[in-house]
């Protein structure tokens, strides 16, 4: 630059300007000089000053500007690169950042255009992948003894519940036999309780026909002592006089009996009945249960007392009418005119029908009570029908009926029978068929008999009985309408009454009927030789 | 003249009884209750006692009871006469030594009188 300096100088005074001519062309290359000037103030470097080829005495001083320029901007350069790397390392924070938190996802980006940094964030990146596949070792021998742990604690685990199961199980076993136990203890106590308790005597009999047990009701109704009795031979009981009663009737071999009655001792009568205990369909012995019957014993005394009186009362002033009318009409109590004994006659079949209500209503309380089937005794069936229709003879005649009866041509067998009440059940099916049968029609009486029962039906060509009430015919009270528009007087209980009597003959009863056409009422009964009968 | 004693509480039957037995020639004798019956069988000595049973003072049925264990009377038949007839009542009658069971609404005085002709003829 001196050197240029000095060549300026010597330009100038060899062209031999003038001074002024030379101030002002100094001014001008400074004013030249100025705007770059300006901007290098302001540190903008980046331009230099043109150096004219023409060395002059300014050169050296525009060579010193633009190297001074230069430093000024290589001084620059160093701030930005300051800055510039300041902002590469700020552009590692959050990968940095991340690391540290043990993120290793993410790796740096190396620019390809490799520079100072490349080394570092090659670096970098070789201890992130470094940590990376540390930490996923690490993981992963986490993982692994978590699984093994996990493995082994399912395995412990699995182990224990089947060790607590086996436990549970086990206990489970000896409730369930302690309860068992205790199930059959209370089941046994409660057995015993009912045994000891029990309002009916009862005796336990083995097979070998002796008295296993004895409830404290049979030791008070036979006056024996359990301590004394269980363990004999039923046989052995006689000699204690209520007991001998029983032994008698049960006899050596431990007879069945069904509701035999024994009077033990005035005002204490039972009821006596075998039940063969079995287990499994073996027999293992006989059960007797002795029940008290007293009370209903005094009951049914009563009530056969009731009905007695009250059949009485009821009877007596209709027996009185009955007596006093049937004399007036007989001519024993004076004469009487036609008129008269027409109204007497009129009066007098009012007061039957009375009667005959009173006793059908006598006959359904005897029904109810159970007891109305009385001494039956082997019958030829032929004769009752054959009675009872020659006794209906002149009502067939009076209401212009032909009655036909077809008696059997043979001789049946036996039926057992209460014939006062089997006489009320034919009784009851022609008059039934008297009233339901209009002048002019017929009544077929018929008898049969196929070895095994024997069987009466009685036909009518009369009103029939309609269809929807035919399944009620046998219920109490109960009359079909059409029945009851041609006669307002019936009860209501003959059929009852016969289905009642027939069925405790252990017969059938039933009939046949089209309104309008006729109807046929049957039963049968069962020979005596054939059949069971009565018991 | 054959003799009936007639045992009945009720008035209007003796009355009937009576006239219908009259008129059929017998000699008859009446009492009001069992214990006048018992009485008057031994005093009359019929040939046959009509009885009814429930009756004031003494029963009919012991008024047969008595009269079959007296050895004086026990040969008298007794026809019962009566409103009431269960079975266990006629078997009772006829297990005492009662010949026969009359109903009343069943029966009437002619029949009642042929009941004694059969037993006594007239």
């Amino acid at each position: 630059m001196k050197e240029k300096s000095k060549n300026y100088k010597k330009t100038n005074s060899k062209n031999g300007k003038s001074l002024e001519e030379y101030k002002k062309q100094v001014a001008e290359r400074l004013s030249q000089l100025t705007p770059i000037l300006q901007r290098v103030s302001m540190g903008d470097f980046s331009e230099n000053i043109v150096v004219p080829e023409k060395e002059d005495e300014f050169t050296e001083l525009i060579v010193s500007l633009n190297l001074m320029v230069d430093d000024l901007r290589g001084f620059k350069g160093l701030e930005e690169y300051k800055k510039q790397t300041a902002e590469r390392f700020s552009q590692l924070t959050p990968i940095l950042q991340k690391v540290a938190v043990g993120d290793f996802s993410e790796n740096v980006v190396i620019p390809e255009k490799e520079d100072e940094f490349t080394e570092l964030l090659a670096s970098i990146n070789l201890m992130v992948d470094d940590l990376k596949e540390f930490t996923e070792m690490q993981k992963k021998a986490k993982e692994e003894v978590e699984k093994k742990v996990t493995e082994r604690t399912k395995e412990l685990k699995r182990r224990t519940d089947e060790l607590e199961n086996s436990r549970r199980a086990l206990v489970n076993m000896i409730e369930d036999v302690s309860e068992s136990r205790e199930k059959i203890e209370e089941e046994k106590n409660k057995t015993l309780a009912i045994i000891t308790n029990f309002s009916d005597g009862l005796l336990v009999i083995d097979l070998q026909g002796k008295l296993s047990l004895i409830n404290p009701q049979a030791e008070k109704t036979l006056e024996v002592r359990a301590k004394n009795v269980e363990g004999k031979k039923i046989v052995d009981l006689s000699v204690y006089p209520f007991a001998k009663l029983i032994v008698d009737l049960l006899g050596e071999e431990i007879k069945e009996v069904f509701r035999q009655e024994i009077e033990i001792k005035k005002d204490l009568v039972l009821e006596a009945t075998t039940i063969p205990m079995t287990q499994s369909d073996e027999k293992f012995g006989t059960l007797v249960i002795l029940h008290d019957i007293t009370r209903e014993k005094l009951i049914e005394k009563m009530k056969t007392e009731f009905v007695s009186l009250s059949a009485h009362q009821l009877r007596t002033p209709l027996s009185a009418i009955k007596w006093t009318l049937k004399m007036l009409l007989d001519g024993d109590l004076g004469k009487i005119t036609d008129e008269q004994r027409s109204f007497i006659e009129k009066t007098y079949i009012s007061n039957e029908r009375m009667i005959n209500l009173i006793n059908d209503l006598l006959n359904v309380t005897r029904i109810e009570e159970g007891k109305y089937i009385y001494k039956p005794q082997p019958t030829q069936l032929e004769n009752v029908v054959q009675f009872v229709v020659n006794s209906y003879k002149d009502e067939f005649a009076k209401k212009n009926l032909k009655c036909i009866f077809n008696e059997p041509t043979e001789k049946f067998p036996l039926v057992k029978i209460d014939v006062e009440k089997i006489r009320l059940v034919v009784q009851n099916f022609i008059e039934n068929a008297l009233r339901y049968t209009p002048a002019g029609g017929e009544v077929t009486i018929s008898l049969k008999c196929d070895k095994r029962e024997v069987e009466v039906s009685v036909h009518d060509t009369g009103l029939g009985i309609p269809v929807d009430q035919q399944e009620r015919i046998f219920t109490k009270f109960f009359r079909a309408t059409n029945a009851m528009r041609v006669d307002t007087e019936g009860s209501g209980l003959g059929l009852f009454i016969s289905k009642n009597i027939i069925d405790a003959h252990n017969g059938r009863i039933w009939f046949k009927s089209e309104e309008g056409k006729g109807t046929t009422f049957s039963f049968a009964l069962p020979c005596v030789l054939s059949g069971e009968g009565l018991v | 003249m054959k003799k009936i004693l007639l045992i009945e509480d009720e008035e209007i039957m003796i009355d009937l009884l009576q006239k219908k037995l009259i008129s059929e020639g017998y000699d008859v004798s009446v009492a009001r209750d069992g214990e006048e019956g018992l009485k008057k069988v031994r005093e009359v000595k019929p040939d046959i006692v009509l009885s009814d049973i429930i009756m004031p003072k003494k029963g009919g049925f012991e008024v047969i009871e008595e009269i079959k264990k007296d050895p004086d009377l026990k040969n008298i038949p007794i026809i019962v006469i009566s409103n009431s007839g269960q079975p266990v009542e006629i078997d009772r009658a006829q297990r005492l030594g009662a010949c026969d069971w009359l109903i009343k609404t069943e029966f009437d005085p002619q029949e009642v009188i042929e009941k004694v002709k059969k037993q006594i003829g007239k």
